[in-house]
């Protein structure tokens, strides 16, 4: 509905529907919670023009440096800026201590389950998870078995997927151990804020994320093998027609690294170079963001362009570091999620700080039946998928949807989980009104040496109305996340 | 730097550079031929197709040789895979793969210029194509520019460098090449006047020559100045000494590239040409061999790493 | 048995690569009674380095790479090995994750309507190992050895429809029955020692591992419809032929490859 141009874009007075849903900015009454106050005033203190001004900056800003990631699906991939909504979400210190808590405790746990299922497997053989769950899983690679990554850490950079429920308690959705993304989106949209709202970086005291770049560097060079005084780190990446190039650039000009493709790297005697104009230059550590099957066609995938010949030969033999190693794809499986709070207390005998979103599996038959007799209420979602793809929701889908989906659990039913519609919690966001989305969080965990979390994450938002999806691939779109000193 | 990230930076100064030479080519085709008292127009325009070895390729899709239908095969015929659009698309993609290496500046002007080009209807083209030439030499001199003001000298800059001389000594080479015969012809004055001062403008040097030679135009003086002047950005000596600079900024163990340009240069720095005669075409067939030589070192050198298994934990390899 | 086994391989390429990748699994196992006294691998050309490392079969594994430009490459390996009268590794406990690989279909070895049907009608007794012995002299009595019908490619369900093939596809025959009965097997290569072979005329054999909760492993060869015997060499051992090739590689070019391979066996 058109506001004339001097009209504030707070407050709401009747124009936003808290509804059912626990809201991150307002609390029951409508009134902002003390942490947002601050930025309600700010806002109140902008005109509709004021606001489109600065928000149509950032879209220009973005749209120059190429901030976009490819949609599949659509004619030729295309280039699209991911959507950045102007208002950032606001988490106090407390809330994001026991969040930062929590995320630290379970990649502790994953890494070391990682650990355990290529080694001894004692949580199998305890019982503790089926064991056919973890055999069966598809990125469970046993080319890893009995390998030894340095420091004993896998996933050396996670992305945890944290909602909240209608009582405004933090759960954990899903972990992304492969190639979490983000990451870059979160560093520029920080970047976007500042220069669009700077007063209010001062008077809030938000705490930094610019370091992110630099620890990341940090971690990957303390996991280099032993041998390398100098260790050259290199960000593996398939290149300029992968979805997530943008931030493979971002990050490897950020880190004042090498970008590399496959083609690029060369083994000799289970060393990896890189082919230079000045002759071959040896590699130590290999951010890799290609999936394990392209890893390498003398193991993996044969005709994979992506990788290199005798690169897992060369990490077996322990000359090269990739970071994250192959085969953690096991420790994200949807259906294995299920399973982390009681991976927390078998290594750690601590209580899970987060929990966990209820989730059924369809491979387990009494969990099959009940999603498939409330097909409409649940969620499904393949093991294995990623960015919200592969995705049922069940109040919203068509009949046909609902029964393609019925089929396809028939048939591969270790494929498939279904979790209950969750009442995320909303926030608002500005789009040609303020309304409210829901939203969900990713925290960056590095583990290297030391475990860190850099304060925050990205905040993202599902854009189209009602929508629950936040991925960016399906219409979502990001904010800043401030988390406050105090 | 990455060998691959090399290619395609020397590759965007080739293709970029090509792009322009044949939008400059056509440009002055167009105009030259439009009260030109030349004999054969056709031949004229024939000579094009020639000068990028595509006239099989040509015969294939067109049974003339008219302004409309070489304009169309230069410019953007799918067959051509030198057509002006397809190497603007190259130079983009190439860059595209290497954003990092160039100034956002000069991609902006790049995406731009490929903008231009894909956008524009051949129909409008082809009725006024005079705006467009113009549009591509701009958008070129543009890229060019903008590199020169914002690009830190480095290896990014050397190898741009390198591929966009090495083309433009190329294109140039081969031009000189297919008009030579014509003229050492013995033509009336008017004729050869036309000749020399097309080909003057086909290389972008007309107005500099009348600067240097007030006297009338004569062939050998003509070809003289485009090879062998050395302060003419387009003739190519001038190519080639800047080649050579970039090739030893670029430094490193590889030799054999330094060498393959510098030999073509040593040849042409200590000649004099006076006469057109049987041994001035052997000449710029022996140049265009050593370019194309110089070419295959590169490649060899910089984008095809030899390989010699190292010591110990080698930090840098050693190029034969 | 003392068997010296000599394993020629030959690479050839129509035009030149380079950038060449291989992986060999060609030495002879230890344990089972086995034991491989001696093992020489010889290139051409000379001087390559070759590495090693154990798989997590514990298949030895030795990889070398050739990067200049060639045509041509051969591996020559020379072992020695001591044999038992038969396989003695029945009290081998396979691990939680080898039981559950060894059950599952595999793309040579799928669990199709022919491999179910076959296993239902030939796999009629008490026990794995019984029901193994079953489907093994089943299936020696009704394929027909025939080395041009099958190919390095073709499927345990494709060789049930043609009825016939070499020991490869044998194996896997009995790989995916066994499984298909809930018989846990793994596939064996090796080396078969005939006495009537002269010269380089042997060649890789293959023959399957079934697992029995009470009795063990038990090695079948059911080209020939019986056990393991000392003149046997095991090599390796996977869930289908694709877990043990004897060679295996990568490499950069537009050429075709040919493998010529010579196995000579002699009883020392």
């Amino acid at each position: 509905m058109p506001t004339s141009s001097n009209t504030p874009v707070f407050p709401l007075e009747g124009r936003y529907d808290l509804g059912a849903f626990f809201d991150e900015m307002f609390d029951a009454a409508g009134h902002s919670r003390p942490h947002y106050r601050a930025l309600a005033e700010q806002l109140a203190a902008l005109s509709v023009e004021e606001f489109e001004q600065r928000r149509h900056a950032v879209d220009v800003s973005f749209l120059n440096q190429g901030i976009g990631f490819t949609v599949y699906g659509e004619e030729e991939g295309l280039e699209r800026i991911f959507p950045f909504d102007l208002i950032p979400r606001v988490i106090p210190q407390d809330e994001w201590a026991h969040i930062e808590r929590g995320v630290i405790q379970r990649v502790r746990a994953l890494n070391l389950f990682l650990e355990d299922v290529y080694h001894g497997q004692r949580i199998l053989r305890d019982g503790r998870i089926p064991a056919e769950l973890v055999f069966g899983a598809t990125h469970f690679r046993r080319e890893m078995i009995g390998l030894n990554p340095p420091t004993g850490v896998y996933a050396h950079v996670a992305g945890v997927d944290i909602v909240r429920d209608e009582h405004g308690e933090y759960l954990v959705l899903e972990d992304n151990l492969r190639s979490p993304s983000g990451a870059s989106y979160m560093l520029e949209n920080r970047a976007a804020m500042k220069r669009e709202f700077a007063p209010l970086f001062a008077r809030y005291g938000v705490l930094g994320i610019d370091q992110y770049p630099q620890e990341l560097l940090a971690a990957l060079r303390a996991v280099a093998p032993p041998a390398a005084a100098m260790p050259t780190v290199v960000l593996l990446t398939p290149g300029v027609h992968n979805s997530a190039y943008f931030e493979h650039s971002f990050l490897a000009r950020h880190m004042g690294i090498e970008l590399v493709e496959g083609g690029d790297l060369l083994c000799h005697d289970d060393v990896v170079y890189m082919r230079t104009t000045q002759g071959l230059q040896r590699v130590d550590v290999i951010y890799r963001r290609v999936d394990d099957e392209f890893l390498d066609p003398l193991i993996f995938r044969k005709d994979s362009m992506l990788g290199a010949p005798g690169l897992l030969n060369a990490y077996r033999a322990g000359n090269v570091t990739l970071a994250n190693a192959p085969g953690t794809g096991v420790a994200d499986d949807k259906a294995v999620y299920r399973y982390v709070p009681e991976m927390i207390r078998y290594y750690l005998a601590e209580e899970p700080i987060l929990g966990n979103v209820p989730t059924y599996l369809a491979v387990h038959e009494a969990d099959r039946r009940y999603i498939l007799e409330h097909l409409e209420e649940l969620v499904v979602k393949t093991v294995n998928g990623s960015g919200g793809y592969g995705m049922l929701i069940g109040p919203v889908a068509t009949a046909a949807e609902r029964d393609l989906f019925r089929r396809q659990i028939e048939a591969e039913p270790r494929e498939f989980i279904a979790q209950p519609t969750l009442a995320l919690s909303r926030m608002p966001i500005y789009t040609d009104e303020l309304r409210p989305a829901h939203v969900d969080l990713r925290p960056f965990v590095l583990s290297s040496r030391i475990t860190s979390v850099v304060p925050g994450g990205l905040t993202r938002a599902a854009l189209r109305e009602g929508s629950l999806v936040v991925n960016s691939s399906q219409g979502g779109g990001s904010k800043d996340t401030w988390v406050l000193r105090s | 730097m990455l060998s691959r990230v090399a290619e395609s930076l020397y590759w965007t100064g080739r293709c970029i550079e090509r792009a322009e030479d044949t939008s400059r080519l056509l440009q002055v085709n167009f105009h030259g031929l439009l009260d030109a008292d030349l004999p054969d127009r056709g031949s004229t325009w024939r000579d094009l197709v020639l000068m990028i070895g595509l006239d099989d390729v040509y015969r294939e899709h067109f049974d003339d040789y008219s302004a409309q239908a070489v304009t169309e095969f230069m410019l953007w015929h799918p067959a051509n895979p030198d057509a002006v659009t397809a190497c603007v698309a190259r130079a983009r993609e190439n860059a595209r793969g290497v954003r990092e290496q160039i100034s956002s500046e000069m991609w902006e002007h790049l995406n731009r210029l490929h903008l231009l080009v894909s956008r524009t209807r051949p129909t409008a083209v082809l009725a006024s194509p005079h705006e467009f030439f113009v549009r591509i030499r701009e958008g070129s001199h543009a890229f060019q520019g903008v590199m020169k003001a914002t690009l830190p000298r480095g290896e990014a800059y050397e190898f741009i460098e390198l591929g966009t001389h090495l083309e433009r000594a190329d294109a140039t080479a081969r031009l000189l090449s297919i008009k030579l015969p014509g003229l050492m012809e013995d033509e009336p004055a008017t004729v050869t006047n036309e000749r020399l001062s097309s080909l003057l403008r086909s290389c972008g040097a007309f107005e500099a020559f009348r600067k240097q030679e007030s006297d009338e135009l004569r062939p050998a003086q003509v070809v003289a100045y485009l090879l062998l002047e050395r302060r003419l950005p387009r003739a190519i000596c001038f190519c080639l000494e800047l080649a050579l600079a970039a090739i030893r900024a670029i430094s490193g163990p590889a030799l054999r590239p330094e060498m393959a340009i510098g030999r073509v240069f040593s040849e042409l720095a200590f000649t004099e040409l006076h006469t057109l005669d049987a041994s001035t075409q052997e000449l710029l067939e022996r140049l265009m061999r050593g370019l194309v030589d110089a070419a295959d070192e590169i490649a060899a050198g910089y984008f095809t790493t030899r390989v010699i298994p190292p010591g110990p934990y080698a930090q840098q390899m050693q190029q034969q | 048995m003392i068997l010296r086994v000599e394993h020629t391989t030959e690479f050839g390429y129509d035009a030149p690569i380079a950038e060449a990748y291989t992986e060999l699994r060609l030495r002879p196992l230890e344990g089972g009674g086995q034991h491989c006294s001696s093992f020489r691998l010889r290139t051409e050309p000379v001087g390559l380095r070759v590495r090693e490392y154990t798989d997590y079969f514990g298949n030895d594994v030795l990889h070398f790479d050739v990067l200049e430009s060639h045509d041509r490459l051969s591996v020559t390996a020379v072992s020695e090995v001591v044999t038992p009268p038969a396989f003695l590794g029945a009290r081998d406990e396979p691990t939680p994750l080898e039981l559950y690989d060894y059950l599952e279909p595999t793309d040579y070895a799928p669990f199709s309507e022919s491999v179910a049907a076959f296993a239902a009608r030939h796999a009629s007794g008490t026990g794995g190992r019984e029901r193994a012995l079953e489907l093994m002299s089943a299936i020696s009595a009704e394929l027909v050895y025939d080395p041009a019908a099958t190919d390095v490619q073709t499927r345990a369900d494709e060789v049930l429809s043609l009825g016939r093939g070499v020991c490869q596809d044998f194996s896997h025959v009995l790989l995916a029955a066994c499984r298909c009965a809930g018989i846990p097997a793994r596939y064996v290569s090796g080396y078969l020692y005939d006495p009537k072979l002269l010269g380089d005329n042997a060649a890789s054999h293959a023959w399957v591992d079934v697992w029995d909760a009470g009795k063990g492993w038990l090695a079948l060869d059911p080209t020939h419809d019986r056990e393991q015997s000392e003149s046997y060499v095991r090599v390796a051992v996977g869930r289908d032929y694709g877990d043990v090739p004897p060679t295996r590689g990568t490499y950069k070019g537009q050429a075709n490859e040919t493998l010529s391979v010579r196995v000579g066996l002699q009883a020392l």
